[in-house]
């Protein structure tokens, strides 16, 4: 009996890593998705995977579908007119650790962006966005298989609130 | 002009008024709400609903084949809390896949579909804090223009449906 304690403790060990790593982004988003002052908005991979079957009419759709056909989920939890929104901004770079590294930050005037992504074996497979300001908070989390080129047009290419702050990834940032 | 197309409307939303209603919750919701808006599209309408003639707007609706457009105003109407996400879990129930949600201090919507490759039937519901709206739609819609649509503003959709009825 101890024996098979053992072995299912040693399968569950990895798992339990597994999920403790993605325990800091989902608690945040768990925690702000229920407040009602939070705008969220959720993409689902089926949306995404739907991508991959469409041919675009014109260069300006294929080169959009080239660009999101890797992708697989997309969440938005946006704060605005709302004098914390700086503090939750503070908040949630203190709570982000491993395995998410910070890629750049930007101080665009009064906003404050960093980017952080969860990188392994060379592929980024999630970039993470927080945005601050005096009364604006955004926090944008993108998974797939992810290109910081492509990225960077999908700030024009997708209207969904939050994403024209993709535009400042800069493709050729390290990891700090 | 404007009369012929009022005109050519309410006859359109009178030979099709007995449009089948779709999808499980499409039925549930004109049964429980009798007196609820609804109307019956076909493309021919949605099109000349299009009087701004927006490009973007053609292409997204030129795929599909009908459409139930279903409001219920809560005054007056006994909308429980639990109504949105009761119509969330029918519409999975009835292997709807959710495709993208939003919630926010104004209001929350879901888009699901069914189908695998090539979705051919849409639902999308939303309520506010003044009514409770279904658009269930037959036919395919343009995955990639819906995207790019202003602030994923699925209201641009609901504002041609809206449209039927004002000149209804």
């Amino acid at each position: 009996m101890k024996k098979y304690t053992l072995i299912l403790s040693l399968m569950i060990l990895p798992l339990s890593a597994l999920f403790a790593q993605s325990d800091a982004i989902s608690t945040i988003f768990i925690n702000y998705a229920n407040d009602a002052r939070f705008v969220k908005v959720n993409v689902s991979s089926k949306m995404f995977e739907l991508f991959s079957h469409v041919e675009g009419g014109t260069a300006e759709e294929q080169e959009f579908l080239n660009t999101v056909k890797n992708l697989t989920s997309l969440k938005v939890l946006t704060l605005e007119n709302d004098a914390k929104s700086m503090e939750f901004y503070r908040l949630s770079l203190k709570k982000l650790t491993a395995p998410y590294a910070q890629l750049m930050s930007v101080e665009d005037g009064p906003e404050n962006i960093t980017f952080f992504i969860n990188e392994k074996n060379g592929v980024i497979n999630e970039l993470l966005m927080l945005s601050g300001s005096v009364d604006t908070f955004v926090i944008l989390s993108l998974s797939g298989k992810i290109d910081l080129q492509q990225v960077k047009k999908l700030s024009k290419q997708m209207s969904i609130g939050g994403m024209e702050q993709l535009d400042k990834v800069d493709p050729k940032s390290k990891v700090k | 002009m404007r009369i012929f197309k009022s005109l050519s409307l309410l006859l359109f939303l009178f030979v099709s008024y007995s449009g089948q209603a779709q999808t499980t919750i499409t039925r549930q919701l004109l049964k429980e709400y009798p007196n609820c808006s609804k109307s019956f599209f076909y493309p021919s309408v949605l099109r000349a609903m299009n009087v701004e003639r927006n490009p973007d707007l053609d292409q997204l609706i030129r795929s599909i084949e009908e459409a139930a457009y279903i409001q219920v105003l809560k005054e007056g109407a006994n909308v429980l809390n639990t109504r949105f996400s009761e119509m969330q879990t029918q519409i999975l129930k009835d292997g709807f896949t959710e495709m993208m949600s939003m919630q926010g201090p104004d209001g929350k919507f879901g888009l699901f579909a069914h189908g695998t490759e090539h979705p051919d039937e849409f639902v999308f519901i939303k309520e506010d804090a003044e009514r409770l709206i279904l658009i269930d739609i037959q036919g395919e819609l343009d995955m990639a223009l819906l995207m790019k649509l202003d602030q994923l503003d699925l209201g641009v959709l609901q504002g041609v449906f809206d449209k039927g009825l004002s000149d209804e």
